[in-house]
Order: C-alpha cells, then structure tokens, then sequence
C-alpha cells in the first residue's frame, strides 16, 4: 500500500491533563507505529466479603 | 527521518512517578509495561498480604497486538516543518505513562491491572457495597 501524507500548518492552543496513567501515552509530535495493549481484570471471585477486623491481631 | 520540529511554549508537569518518562526530543523506539495489583480495602490494617503476579491468569496471558503485516510504502511531505503548541499543565503522570514532545518512530505500550476489593461483612450494608460509601 502506498500511504502520502501532507502536513499543513498544525497550531495547538494551550492543553491541560489532569493524569496520564497506566502505560499511557501523551505525543506532540509525529509518529510511524503505535501498538497500545491494555487488561484490566476484577472478576467476580475478587470481590471478597469477610470480616476485617480492626484491632490488631497479639 | 522525520521533518517537523515541536515548539511548546511552556511544559508544566506536577508529578511522575513508577517508571513515568517525560521526554523532550526525538527517540526512535519506546516500549514501557507496567503491571500492577491494586488492592481496594476497607480496613485501616493490612496484616500481611503475599500476593505474587503468577498467581493471577491476567499476568501470564500473552499481551494482543493488531499485527503489522501489510508492506507499507509511507510518503510524508511536510509543508508546513513546525509543530506548535501553546501551554501544556500535566497534573500526574503515573505507571510507565509517556509523555512526548518530538518525532518518534514505533511505540508500543502494556498495561495490565488486577483489582481487588476486600469489604466487611460485619457491615450493616455489606452485600451492597455501593450503600456503603462513607
């Protein structure tokens, strides 16, 4: 495949991030590839009601 | 390689922390993984908790990336040899998170996270947590 791209004038105002987590990414720039994988696992069997004691154990 | 330059008129980043990276420039490859365990609960004392990533499925799992596989032929005219942006406010960066400013050339990113909740049963509401709330 033959990709031609044409950058014109490219101008930001002003940004504001509150956070950038968990191998996030944040680019000003140009880029040739990007591979992003993310799982985030909290399956029924870790939701775990017991008794939590709040004095410590002699 | 690449043409454009980057002018930021200024850069404002309040926090980075575990293995976060603020990079100012070119770089032609960027790889970050983070793993993580979080631990959600409803107790001010933790005794002792032996947690290991093995023990979970999500860890081990082999990560699943679309697959480059097409012959790609990539012509860039740049006509424009800036890239401009005004004020930037970071307020946290946190986990192998990047930010940048400049060309790079392949990025590749991992996250995988476990969540866990430990809640009372001795609560008036412990079956519905959401009720719970302080």
């Amino acid at each position: 495949m033959e990709f031609n791209v044409v950058n014109h004038q490219l101008c930001v105002d002003n940004i504001y991030i509150n956070g950038v987590a968990a191998s996030s990414l944040f680019l000003i720039g140009d880029v040739q590839t990007v591979q992003l994988s993310s799982a985030f696992d909290t399956p029924p069997e870790s939701l775990i009601i017991q008794p939590l004691s709040l004095v410590p154990k002699a | 390689m690449f043409g454009r330059i980057s002018k930021t008129k200024s850069l404002r980043v309040t926090s980075i922390i575990f293995s976060s990276t603020l990079q100012l420039g070119d770089c032609s490859y960027i790889d970050g993984t983070s793993h993580a365990i979080a631990v959600q609960r409803r107790s001010e004392i933790l005794y002792k908790r032996d947690d290991q990533f093995s023990d979970y499925k999500i860890f081990s799992q082999p990560s699943i990336f679309p697959v480059i596989s097409e012959q790609l032929q990539m012509r860039v005219n740049n006509l424009c040899p800036f890239i401009e942006t005004g004020n930037i406010i970071i307020n946290a960066m946190s986990t192998s998170s990047i930010a940048t400013i400049g060309n790079v050339g392949h990025i590749r990113m991992t996250s995988r996270i476990h969540h866990t909740r430990l809640l009372d049963s001795n609560l008036k509401h412990a079956t519905n947590p959401a009720l719970n709330r302080k």
